[in-house]
């Protein structure tokens, strides 16, 4: 699949929203699909948000250009494996993040799934937190809701999980 | 599948725990059970069983239930097989209580089969035990650290308990096996019985639930980089080097066994002191901040058994060691977790489905941390004095210390009573400790 490429400049020349168009290319980035941006300054905030997201990123300057590179992880873990249910079914929509760092078991949890009885259905939940939450993970699965972790390099983990249904409890 | 539920056997296992400890303190206290004048005799083999089956394996066991799923994240691989070694092992400790009754001169007349049959059964407990975790701990290949404590822990669990079977065997029938071969199994059998329980598998799989779960609720890193895999590879390999040595006459090597085993506990409590100073929730709940108790009763274990052995008091010091590790630091470190663990499960079991819809209690609500705390003080100042007056033969203060030992267990199962039925108002029929779900 053929990487969306973004120059800066370009946006910044049309006098258009910088982070408005950047979001909108961002949400239009197909499964699997990365995006290339070219820049004279480091895009910081993008960055951390793709990394949010589930993205790798990778830079390199040619000149006094910086391209940075988001890949989509290939190494997406799944939550519930029933063959050909809900693996399928991409973790996609509009997001709610939350942040469960530092907060020790179950307040993650408590947070999570208020959160997600809260948003509407095909929205998704980004949670951060400083570990894989197992037994929230295990209700997520009794409720057949769809997830994808994201194992982080300092031992958190992003949980992004879809709302494809009210909870049953 | 990487969620983990709710183990449905852990506060079973926790149940028998809790009662065995209690009823080793009772016979304890009023001297039924006497450590100091007859280690062998079948009322304090059967206080010393209620402590080390009863209550410190059933306790693990019981966690393990839980805990490995929550390691691995992968679910138990069965949960009915999780209720056969409950069932195997509870029954199997009633028949081995009864048997050490019916011993020659003991309380119970005949019986001789019951403490074969009653080993029997704890060890088919024990194998259904590791075939279910071993189940589970082998779908998560490579291991974290803790799981590498836990399964040299059961390693050693299944050497103590055929060690213990043949005991049983052995003490029903002693024509058995030969004079020679009886009075080695009796003498350095023993100590493997010992070492090989107390120290192997109580004290390695201790180690490695400790690591986990004080991490996980400080908040503090689970990575224990080299400090973590040298304390369990000391350990670990000293521990073995003691067993295996214990059969030889081999004093050096057992005597490397016991440096190497010494140096692997002490890493492992400078780790945890590492581990507390750089946990994220700088206030602490009750569970983490008296589980300090425990770990400070292990190091005063390691520095008297240091000690003992090398100014050749080993004699002396043994049995007051062996207490001290059995009710200081397991005891202490199993009776803090669950003050945790219970109030953990009853949450995610009574209040996890209703997440979400409508308000819940948090889990520190469940339980009352300030009318509790005086209760583990007290049952820690109540190990260290019994565990002078074993040293100093100070019966009366020995008991008296139990007394004080079985009032705060008493008062610590009654706080985890209440976690699981709470008290309601007469007026309104809403628990007085558990917020309105309203």
């Amino acid at each position: 699949m053929e990487p969306v490429v973004v120059e800066v400049k370009g946006i910044i020349k049309q006098r258009l929203s910088l982070f408005g168009t950047m979001m909108k290319t961002v949400d239009t980035l197909k499964p699997g699909q990365s995006l290339i941006v070219k820049s004279t300054f480091n895009p910081a905030p993008l960055m951390a948000h793709m990394r949010r997201k589930g993205y790798e990123v990778q830079q390199e300057k040619q000149g006094r250009v910086i391209i940075t590179t988001f890949i989509p992880q290939t190494s997406r873990v799944s939550g519930n494996q029933s063959p050909g249910r809900i693996m399928d079914i991409p973790i996609e929509g509009p997001e709610h993040y939350l942040d469960n760092r530092g907060l020790t078991p179950p307040e993650p949890m408590q947070r999570t799934l208020g959160l997600l009885n809260d948003v509407p259905i095909n929205h998704v939940v980004v949670i951060h937190n400083d570990r894989v939450p197992v037994f929230l993970l295990g209700q997520l699965d009794d409720e057949e809701i769809p997830y994808e972790i994201r194992p982080q390099e300092d031992d958190s983990a992003i949980v992004r999980i879809l709302k494809t249904h009210p909870l049953r409890g | 599948m990487h969620g983990v539920r709710v183990s449905r056997w852990s506060l079973a296992y926790f149940v028998v725990a809790l009662l065995s400890l209690l009823m080793a303190e009772l016979l304890l206290m009023l001297g039924v059970s006497d450590p100091m004048s007859a280690v062998s005799a079948g009322w304090t083999l059967v206080a010393v069983h209620l402590t080390t089956i009863g209550w410190a394996s059933m306790l693990l066991l019981g966690a393990l239930q839980q805990f490995v799923p929550v390691l691995t994240t992968k679910d138990l691989a069965s949960q009915r097989a999780s209720g056969i070694t409950w069932a195997t092992m509870t029954a199997g400790l009633l028949l081995l209580l009864s048997g050490f009754l019916a011993l020659p001169g003991g309380a119970l007349a005949g019986g001789r089969w019951l403490l074969p049959v009653g080993g029997s059964l704890i060890v088919i407990g024990v194998v259904v035990a590791l075939g279910n975790l071993g189940t589970t701990l082998y779908r998560a290949w490579p291991w974290a650290l803790p799981v590498w404590f836990i399964v040299t822990g059961l390693g050693f669990l299944l050497l103590t308990v055929l060690l213990g079977l043949t005991f049983a065997i052995s003490l029903t029938d002693p024509d058995w096996m030969s004079p020679n071969v009886a009075a080695e199994l009796f003498g350095r059998g023993l100590v493997a019985h010992v070492v090989g329980g107390i120290a192997g598998w109580l004290t390695l799989t201790a180690m490695g639930v400790a690591y986990k779960l004080l991490s996980m609720f400080t908040l503090a890193p689970e990575h224990r980089g080299w400090w973590g895999r040298l304390a369990y590879g000391l350990t670990a390999v000293g521990l073995g080097d003691i067993w295996v040595n214990q059969w030889r006459v081999v004093t050096t090597a057992a005597t490397a066994g016991w440096i190497l085993a010494v140096g692997g506990i002490t890493v492992y409590l400078l780790d945890m002191m590492r581990l507390y100073r750089a946990r994220k929730r700088r206030s602490m709940e009750l569970n983490a901040r008296m589980a300090r108790g425990a770990l400070v009763a292990l190091a005063v274990l390691v520095a008297l058994g240091t000690w003992a052995r090398v100014t050749h008091q080993w004699g002396r010091w043994a049995l007051p060691l062996i207490f001290l590790g059995l009710y200081g630091w397991i005891g202490g470190l199993g009776l803090t977790q669950l003050y945790k663990i219970i109030p953990f499960l009853t949450w995610l079991e009574s209040f996890g489905k209703k997440l979400g819809k409508q308000r819940t209690p948090r889990v520190q609500d469940l339980v009352n941390e300030a009318r509790d705390a005086p209760a583990y003080a007290l049952y820690f100042v109540a190990v260290l004095m019994a565990t002078l007056a074993l040293a100093f033969h100070w019966v009366w203060v020995f008991r008296a210390a139990m007394g004080f030992a079985l009032v705060a267990t008493a008062d610590i199962a009654r706080a985890l009573w209440r976690v699981r039925h709470p008290r309601r108002s007469k007026r309104s029929g809403v628990s007085s400790t558990v917020p309105r779900l309203d």
